[in-house]
């Protein structure tokens, strides 16, 4: 047996000529202190083919780096040799083993895994909070812009909304005598020529529009009228002034009126909600208010006041409840 | 996500807080302290003593048993737990700031401490508390016996089991590791204060003389064996002689000194025969063909391998540098700490 490792050994050392190797050295002592394998193999517990493996450098067989050196130290010290330089060699050969060592990592990437799904969610946190936030700054910025643009908006449905309604109203004026006072500020009542002249641009449209209907005898006249004088400049001019008068004094009378005999707090407000009137009026003062109606009103001593919607009296007992009468008027 | 701003302000560190010794590993530097784990504690007099730190580390252990009245010398660490809150807390504060460059910031390193396999949630929160008290921004706990595999070399992370004893300076910690976990996990309180110990029952019983703490360690290390070799050890040795009270010098030998230390030793070795008992038979056979490593201070005393070899019958190696093994196992957690998680131990 010890013939076939002293073949070997022969053929160790042309791979390191200059120093003998590890095993051999740890062989040399063995067979200086006479002892054999299975000696070393009884006292380190090692296997005999562990410890052949150590003498012969077959580090393939043995568990690694760690336990090599760990194996070399044991077998020098149990022969008593300087396990210093022995490791210092063993460093130089056994590094490879040592890369192997480094496999942990690779091991606990695979792992990682269970982690990572929860750094996913994680991201998904982050990435959701950054739209949030994202989202909240787009509102801020962007809410003042929408909101001019939907008052806007709305501004322009209102002006619609009234256009409309004005020109539904002239519709509806020959069945609705009141709307026919509204619409009558439009036309000057023309008591002088050159206003009177301007009604000519709008003849064509007026008849069809709103001829007065309080008096429909006068309305015929200052309808045809200025088109006469116009014909007839030098035709007298008081005479066609005083015919529409009655028509126009009648125009001219205020929406509202009234006439306070007692303190009393009067509220007025247009078609809008607007408030058109609201104060508290001395008694024998009297207030016109003007406007487009229905107003509704709140009158505070309602039988200190007198109220007349175009210049005709309401009675206001049929309102009032209590001492308060509240009232839509057209 | 601001790592990589942290580490310009604060070095993540590992430490080994150990029963005997503190080791601190500083990420891309290496162990950079390693000092017993001793603290001084300075009483001012007055009817509100106030308590100030006298001295840290070497120092303070020199002053072990020498100390006047005004001053106690506290090892805050008791079997590889905290057994003084507050002392170790101080203790870690002093050590970080002793390997903290930077004097502008204050620092609030990411730290990973190790702890006893065998230790409870409490004692593991109480060490945890006090890393945090002393100025951890996170702290990370591993088990010793993973660090100290770490640290010696083992191919912890593949599908082959290893078998590591740790002998601290409080513990003996056995484990047996696979795929990068513990498989099993022992730990007995007995370390190289026990030994110190048994050497000083054994002096003062047959030679009826005192001795203390630190000749105890000195006698362990210069003529402690485990196992009887065939050259015989002598040390002289002082003491006081109980029944005079007067020092004597005297001289032991190191089959006395292995004899006192019998007890532990036995101890020690029930717990790695009771861990191959509960091992795996798939694993116990990786562990026949490699052996067991040990690490930790106590793996330098004489022929602890010779015995446990021939307790076993198990190729016993003692890893290189055993006493810091735990530190540089950690160390190296903490280098990777980042890319794995799974080596952490829980509370």
């Amino acid at each position: 047996m010890i013939d076939e490792k002293r073949d070997l050994e022969s053929g160790l050392p042309e791979s390191a000529p200059q120093l003998p190797t590890v095993g051999s050295q740890l062989r040399a002592a063995r067979e200086a202190k006479q002892m054999s394998v299975g000696d070393i193999a009884m006292t380190l517990k090692l296997g005999a083919r562990q410890v052949e493996a150590l003498e012969n450098g077959d580090w393939q067989g043995l568990p690694g780096k760690t336990f090599i050196r760990g194996f070399v130290r044991n077998y020098a010290r149990l022969l008593q040799v300087d396990p210093a330089p022995l490791m210092g060699q063993l460093d130089a050969v056994l590094e490879s083993p040592q890369q192997r060592l480094a496999l942990p990592e690779q091991k606990r990437q695979v792992t990682m895994p269970q982690t990572g799904r929860s750094r996913r969610s994680d991201f998904a946190m982050m990435w959701a909070g950054a739209a949030l936030v994202a989202a909240a700054a787009a509102v801020y910025f962007l809410w003042p812009v929408d909101f001019s643009g939907l008052r806007s908006h709305v501004d322009s449905l209102v002006a619609l909304f009234s256009k409309s309604d004005q020109e539904a109203e002239p519709a509806r004026a020959p069945s609705a005598p009141a709307s026919a006072s509204q619409s009558e500020p439009v036309f000057p009542p023309g008591t002088t020529p050159q206003q009177v002249m301007n009604p000519q641009a709008v003849v064509p449209s007026e008849p069809a529009s709103a001829p007065p209907p309080a008096n429909p005898g006068a309305a015929q006249s200052p309808a045809l009228q200025p088109l006469e004088r116009l014909q007839q400049p030098s035709a007298p001019a008081a005479q066609p002034t005083q015919e529409p008068q009655p028509a126009a004094a009648a125009d001219n009378v205020p929406a509202l009126q009234f006439s306070v005999t007692e303190d009393s707090w009067i509220e007025v407000r247009d078609r809008h909600g607007k408030v058109l009137f609201s104060q508290l009026n001395r008694a024998g003062t009297e207030h016109s208010v003007d406007g487009r109606g229905p107003f509704s009103i709140v009158i505070g001593n309602a039988p200190g006041v007198k109220l007349a919607l175009h210049g005709k009296p309401v009675d206001l007992a049929t309102h009032t409840q209590g001492n308060v009468a509240r009232m839509t008027l057209e | 996500m601001f790592g990589f701003l942290r580490s310009y302000f604060s070095n993540d560190l590992a430490i080994d807080l150990g029963t005997a010794n503190t080791l601190i590993y500083v990420r891309g530097k290496g162990i950079v302290l390693d000092e017993p784990s001793v603290v001084a504690i300075r009483l001012e007099g007055g009817p509100n003593a106030k308590k100030s730190i006298q001295a840290v580390g070497k120092e303070a252990k020199e002053m072990l048993g020498k100390a006047p009245g005004s001053i106690t010398v506290i090892r805050p660490m008791k079997d590889g737990v905290i057994a003084d809150f507050t002392v170790t807390e101080q203790m870690l504060k002093q050590f970080i700031k002793k390997v903290h460059d930077s004097k502008l910031f204050s620092p609030s390193p990411r730290i990973i401490i190790c702890v006893p396999s065998g230790s409870t949630q409490v004692e593991r929160r109480a060490i945890r508390e006090s890393a945090i008290g002393a100025g951890a921004s996170q702290v990370y706990l591993i088990e010793e016996p993973m660090a100290a595999a770490i640290g010696a070399g083992l191919p912890v992370a593949d599908a082959t089991g290893s078998m590591v004893v740790d002998i601290g300076g409080g513990t003996t910690e056995v484990g047996v590791i696979a795929l990068g976990g513990m498989v099993y996990a022992g730990s007995v309180r007995v370390g190289g204060d026990k030994l110190d110990e048994a050497i000083i029952n054994y002096i003062s019983r047959n030679y009826g003389m005192l001795i203390g703490e630190n000749t105890a360690e000195n006698i362990k290390k210069n003529i402690g064996s485990a196992f009887p070799g065939a050259e015989v050890r002598e040390m002289e040795v002082s003491g006081i002689n109980k029944a005079e009270g007067i020092p004597r010098k005297f001289t032991i030998s190191s089959n006395e000194i292995l004899e006192a230390l019998t007890d532990p030793l036995n101890q020690i070795v029930s717990a790695v025969k009771s861990a191959l008992e509960k091992t795996p038979p798939e694993l116990g056979a990786d562990i026949a063909e490699k052996g067991m490593v040990l690490t930790g201070g106590g793996a330098l005393l004489r022929d602890l391998d010779r015995l446990l070899m021939e307790e076993t019958g198990l190729p016993v190696i003692v890893a290189d540098e055993p006493l810091t093994c735990v530190a540089r196992g950690s160390g190296l957690a903490l280098e990777k700490m980042d890319k794995l998680g799974s080596i952490f131990a829980s509370e």
